[in-house]
């Protein structure tokens, strides 16, 4: 990077205003990770957004709000009835980068090997942007694109909102990697809700072997209304499998990228039906 | 060159230095003497340039130095010294963890930020935190040793 | 095996450098990077093969900032190898400071040196080169095909010892051998097995890469501090390829960030050292990451056909094992590494009809060199793969089939007199060998008797329990020297200067100890200096196993003349015959009756009192055993049927060290080597594309083990006495490494079927095995 100058503004007014006025010069910095990725040449003021207080997860009226720079440790960290991040976040790299990597910066810019946007997608976050209004997307609007095509100078990504898990509600996330800290070769993540023993609503996300991560729509409609169990999600993976391209990384190829999906969906879905009810 | 002076609390002192904008935390900290964080990778993936910033090991090769700007860094060099070291210095040099030691420094101060927050790490506290500091030397067996007998869960004290 | 009462050796002590580098004290060559240093940086070429049609510097030149710029049109053209062994080398002279050839992606173009690294990098930039793009040659079959492209078509690539070498046929060098007659031994065999298997791409990965830096003193000397592991053999090449005199250069190594065998080469200094003598300034070169991965040294992959005949009896009738080694660019140590191959694994087991035949080939790939196992480390894979395989043939247990021919205490090999190190060997018969009970300590261990046949397994998850046998060597025998200085102070403690290169092992430790041992003194009494060649003797440096054993049997004499010297000034002070004294803890006592002076007391006397002169000493030492180490490898893993993911539940290596002189050192030692084994067994992996480039050269997609990926790992050393060796040792450092890739595929076979023949064992591999009923066609990898 090559940061001519830095600002640390206290206030989130103050942030944006710097931004705005900067614009295409500045550019906002939250636990700067993406440096290693981006070698951005241009002169750029360097605006600290992590003194703004726009840390932090509280529970409002059953929906968590993670504010933007709460960092990966934090979310791994915490405890609290439906809180489901904390197993994303176990599968996000290394310690020292959980511990500076935050939530805005996770989401923002989406690369192959981004864990939170695949979660944030199966748990129907809403992502907060504050511009000169506020203005509120659903993660499948927010990831449908690379997301900084969604933000105007000055604009700020400040909170992201999910649902706690209720009861009857299960969670899975799986990452495929050859070690721990290894980028992800295919990403899947469910949430699903049970009534009646049967799938009320279903959530399935992939991402890594994919160009974009993005929801199975045809493996969820398949899904809807179904009695779970590993006919039916065999079944249902089987009807949606083939709606991606799927990408091979990292030296596998496509066909063995869409087997792991393949695989994997049908164990998420399980696991995250072991959760729902109740195992 | 657009020199910029921070102030940040080093080792318990606080101290001003002058920094570009664009240098990151492991560059100021070497060329001001404090080489005992090492440089291994220079991409966040080896852990060999861990230092503490507010109580959390973060790898000082990604961190840029005006990130610590009115914040609290600790590095090998404040941890531990001949007459007095770290019981995780002790404990890794008595286990024989330390082969070529290039490791070592980014080792003690991850572990050591576990410690500080949770005295009786356990061995799966050890495995999650250390999870971004390669060693190439050890194969960790003797490493695992030297941390947990330093958890107070083992009897070990930090 | 014979016991004895040692105080120093064998004992739990501290690492002498321990608490140092625990401490973090400035102790490696970039801690001591001055102030006022100007950064080198190099230019890489985009091209896997190439010539350089016009190259323009003057804008990098006219750069503020920028001191030098080196290319192949302004530095003396001196053909060399960058290949750190003794003189003359057994590896080509094909490398030149620069060239205007290109033969490999990263290969030097041009290097500058500028008061910062950003104008460094600014300067690469601003150097205008055209190339001709050549075609590329990317495989070890395609280098050998008739009219493949010559990598190596300079006039001045030469063999420096009598070795085959065919340049114009991308040939780097041929060794072959028979015993007996493999063709006869084949006949004879019930059975018969005739398999290839491949060995890829791996790199060291020291945690410090590679660092070197230079300046040119008041006597206008240069003066060199670099990680390497050669000193010596460093200040011998930088001298060649500048063409000035061996006293115009000194080397000094001080704490290394690991090294593994890739520091066994001249890689940085030669640049260093130009750019001081130019620039007349201190000068800083440090590899990037993906530069350790892309230009300094890997594992030479293989490829090898290996056959095999035995008798239903379990007698093995023929061996023939014929490697082509791709030696990368350069032919650096290509010759060594595949005759280790030959005669590191060849005698393990007994059997009269053996043929060896290895070829270097180059190619437009990163450049082979040593590491770690060096040969056999690849040999040892299809070895002991297909040792299972017979096994399985002849129907006998593998644990049975390797325990009845392994080489035992007393035998020879004909393999040892006919295979050396490009030259003919040396024999030996083994004088220590305890293979036998490592086998059984291993298997009780992993639970051997557990081991069911993959046929009987179910279910998604399987498990599976596969070995390996190794064996390795200790020094290059009547080649490589060691020497040692010893010196005594005033208050009894010693100096103890070695060429000998601790890059981390812990050898000034090990050899500090049987120094404390021979002296009757005690470890904290040793101050060991190593190394720097204006300061101490020379020695070959760190490789080839050698440093306990040919080192410290150098320390041990020159230990044991310093110890004669004692006891001559003890008698003398006491007023009696040396025979009548003896030393313990650090006093020279005499035997009976009363009467003793200290160490303190006999150094003071013999400076400063009566017929003065300095005790000490300087020994040095060649061998003419390379005693092997021996090790048993027992790995348990579970496979993942639908994934073919494979995760290894535990591990055991039970190795034969001879006396380990430093317990924890040597566990050490195995541990870390065979952690680096099973990285390179199931994660690590060069990724080129089509034209050569690599396209993962950091540790995010070139994966290591973490400490979170640990499995469970036992070491059991079972001791033997070398009665050749100092204090009864042998080597432990390199034998590791070779046990995952065979043990790992032994297991995943017998977990599911599944024989992989081509490494790493990716679980695309392993599902592609299963889908294909067990196996899949063999390819030639990277
Ligand atoms: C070695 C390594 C491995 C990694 N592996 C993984 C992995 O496996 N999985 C994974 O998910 N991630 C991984 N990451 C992290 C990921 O690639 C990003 O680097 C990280 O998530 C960015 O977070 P940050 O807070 O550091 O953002 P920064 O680097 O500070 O910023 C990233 C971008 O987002 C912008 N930005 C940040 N916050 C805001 C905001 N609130 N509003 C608007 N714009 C904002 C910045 O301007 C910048 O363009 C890895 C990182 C490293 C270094
Ligand atoms: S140097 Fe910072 S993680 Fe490797
Ligand atoms: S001791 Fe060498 S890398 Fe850990």
């Amino acid at each position: 990077m090559n940061y001519v100058d830095f600002k640390s503004p206290t206030q989130l007014d103050e942030a944006r205003t710097l931004l705005k006025e900067l614009g295409e010069s500045a550019s906002p910095v939250a636990g700067s990770t993406l440096h290693v990725f981006l070698k951005d040449e241009s002169p750029k003021v360097a605006v600290d957004i992590l003194r703004l207080g726009l840390n932090g997860i509280r529970l409002v009226d059953g929906v968590y709000h993670i504010g933007a720079t709460t960092t990966v440790t934090d979310m791994l960290n915490h405890r609290q009835h439906g809180w489901v991040l904390d197993r994303v976040a176990e599968a996000f790299v290394t310690q020292p980068i959980r511990n500076m990597a935050t939530m805005g910066g996770s989401v923002v810019r989406v690369f192959p090997w981004s864990d939170l946007p695949v979660a944030l997608l199966a748990l129907n976050a809403e992502l907060v942007i504050t511009g000169d209004a506020e203005r509120v997307m659903s993660a499948p609007e927010f990831f449908a694109t690379q997301p900084f095509h969604h933000l105007q100078a000055g604009d700020l990504l400040t909170s992201v909102r999910i649902p706690a898990l209720v009861e009857g509600q299960g969670f899975a996330y799986h990452k495929e990697r050859r070690t721990t800290t290894d980028f992800s070769r295919c990403t899947i993540a469910a949430w699903l809700a049970l009534d009646d023993g049967k799938i009320a609503d279903v959530r399935i996300a992939v991402g890594a072997a994919v160009p974009m991560p993005r929801r199975m729509d045809a493996v969820e409609d398949a899904l809807k209304g179904a009695r779970p169990g590993p006919a039916a999600f065999e079944k249902a993976m089987q009807a949606g499998i083939d709606a991606p391209r799927w990408k091979g990384l990292h030296g596998i190829s496509d066909e063995y990228a869409r087997h792991l999906a393949s695989v994997h969906i049908v164990d998420v879905l399980t696991k995250a039906h072991e959760e729902a009810k109740g195992a | 060159m657009n020199m910029k002076t921070i102030t940040f609390t080093l080792n318990r002192k606080e101290q001003s230095f002058d920094i570009e904008p664009d240098e990151t935390l492991i560059d100021l900290l070497r060329r001001t003497g404090h080489t005992g964080t090492k440089l291994g990778c220079d991409t966040g993936m080896c852990g060999s340039c861990a230092v503490i910033v507010d109580g959390r090991a973060i790898n000082a090769c990604i961190l840029f130095a005006f990130q610590a700007n009115g914040r609290t860094v600790e590095t090998i060099e404040g941890v531990g010294d001949f007459d007095s070291p770290h019981p995780l210095q002790t404990a890794m040099a008595d286990a024989g963890a330390v082969q070529c030691g290039f490791c070592t420094p980014g080792i003690v101060m991850t572990a050591k930020a576990l410690l500080d927050e949770k005295p009786d790490a356990s061995e799966e506290d050890f495995k999650l935190h250390l999870d971004g500091n390669l060693c190439r030397c050890t194969g960790y067996v003797k490493i695992k040793e030297a941390l947990l007998s330093c958890s107070s869960a083992t009897g070990g004290e930090s | 095996m014979s016991k004895r009462d040692f105080k120093v050796v064998n004992q739990p002590l501290r690492k002498i450098d321990a608490m140092t580098l625990a401490l973090g004290k400035p102790s490696y060559v970039g801690d001591f990077k001055p102030d006022d240093a100007l950064i080198i940086k190099m230019l890489g070429s985009p091209h896997a093969h190439a010539r350089i049609t016009s190259i323009d510097i003057s804008e990098a030149e006219k750069m503020p900032g920028v001191h030098c710029v080196l290319y192949y049109g302004n530095v003396p053209r001196i053909v060399h190898t960058t290949a750190g062994q003794g003189y003359p080398e057994p590896s080509p002279y094909d490398t030149f400071m620069f060239d205007s050839k290109m033969r490999f992606v990263g290969d030097r173009v041009a290097a500058v040196a500028a008061e910062t690294e950003k104008i460094a990098e600014a300067a690469l930039k601003a150097i205008k080169v055209e190339y001709e793009v050549l075609q590329p040659v990317l495989r070890i079959q395609d280098a050998m095909k008739e009219g493949a492209p010559i990598i190596h078509d300079e006039p001045e690539a030469r063999a420096v010892i009598p070795v085959p070498y065919e340049p114009k046929k991308n040939m780097a060098a041929h060794v072959d051998m028979e015993i007996g007659d493999l063709e006869k031994g084949m006949a004879e065999a019930d059975e018969t097995i005739d398999f290839q298997f491949y060995n890829h791409y791996g790199q060291h990965c020291p945690v410090e890469p590679h660092v070197s830096m230079a300046w040119v003193d008041r006597e206008d000397r240069i003066i060199i501090t670099t990680s390497t592991q050669v000193p010596f053999h460093c200040r011998r090449i930088v001298a060649q390829t500048l063409d000035i005199p061996v006293r115009r250069v000194r080397v000094i190594k001080p704490r290394i960030g690991g090294g593994f065998g890739v520091k066994q080469e001249i890689v940085l200094e030669d640049v260093v050292a130009m750019m001081a003598l130019r620039t007349k300034r201190p000068v800083y070169w440090e590899y990037t990451r993906a530069e350790e991965f892309i230009s300094s040294r890997t594992r030479h992959p293989m490829l090898m056909r290996l056959r095999m005949g035995a008798k239903r009896d379990g007698t093995i009738t023929a061996i023939g094992l014929d490697c082509h080694s791709n030696t990368g660019w350069n032919g650096s140590q290509g010759l060594t590494v595949v005759c280790n191959s030959g005669s590191k694994m060849l005698p393990l087991y007994r059997c009269g009809n053996i043929h060896f035949e290895g070829t270097v080939v180059y190619t437009n790939l990163p450049a082979g060199g040593a590491y770690r196992g060096y040969g056999a480390t690849q040999a040892a894979f299809a070895f002991e793969s297909a040792m299972d395989e017979m096994a399985e043939k002849i129907g006998m247990d593998p644990l049975k089939f390797r325990a009845m021919n392994h080489i035992k205490s007393g035998d020879t090999s004909p393999v040892f007199r006919a295979l050396g190190e490009g030259r003919e060997g040396v024999d030996q018969a083994i004088t220590s060998c305890e293979l036998a009970r490592c086998i059984k300590a291993g298997a009780r261990e992993i639970g051997w008797k557990r081991r069911k046949p993959h046929t009987t397994k179910k279910g998604r998850y399987r498990r599976g329990i596969g070995m390996a046998c190794l064996m390795q060597g200790s020094a290059i025998p009547e080649i490589d020297m060691g020497a040692a200085t010893l010196k005594m102070n005033e208050d009894g403690s010693f100096n103890l200067l070695m060429g000998a290169t601790d890059l981390g092992t812990g050898s000034d430790t090990v050899l500090a100890q049987i120094a404390a041992e021979q002296l009757g003194t005690t470890l904290d009494q040793i101050i060991v200096y190593s190394s720097d060649t204006d300061m101490t003797p020379f020695d070959v440096g760190a490789y080839a196993s050698s440093t306990t054993y040919l080192s410290g049997q150098a320390v041990q004499n020159v230990a044991l003349k310093v110890r004669k010297q004692i006891l001559k000034v003890g008698a003398d002070m006491l007023d009696c015959k040396p025979a009548e004294l003896t030393i313990e803890d650090a006093k020279v006592v005499r035997k009976k009756g009363e009467g003793q002076v200290t160490f303190s007391e006999i150094a003071l006397y013999s400076m400063y009192s009566a017929n003065q002169f300095q005790i000490g000493d300087i020994s040095s030492k060649i061998v003419h055993h390379s005693p092997p180490p021996f090790a048993a490898h027992f790995a348990e893993v579970e496979v993942d049927t639908l994934t073919g993911a494979v995760r290894v539940i535990k591990y055991v290596a039970a190795a034969d060290c001879g006396t380990p002189i430093h317990p924890k050192l040597a566990e050490g030692q195995v541990e870390g080597a065979v952690m680096n084994g099973i990285c390179y067994a199931l994660t690590e992996e060069y990724l080129f594309n089509d034209k050569g480039r690599m396209l993962n050269p950091n540790f995010g997609d070139y994966k290591l083990y973490t400490l979170s990926d640990l499995p469970e790992m036992k070491t059991i050393l079972v001791p033997s006495y070398e009665k050749t060796g100092p204090y009864g040792a042998k080597s432990i450092a390199e034998i590791g490494i070779n046990g995952p890739l065979p043990a790992i595929a032994n297991a995943i076979h017998n977990a599911c079927g599944v024989r992989l023949r081509t490494g790493p064992f990716t679980p695309e591999k392993i599902w592609r095995s299963l889908q294909a009923g067990g196996e899949i066609p063999f390819e030639e990898g990277h």
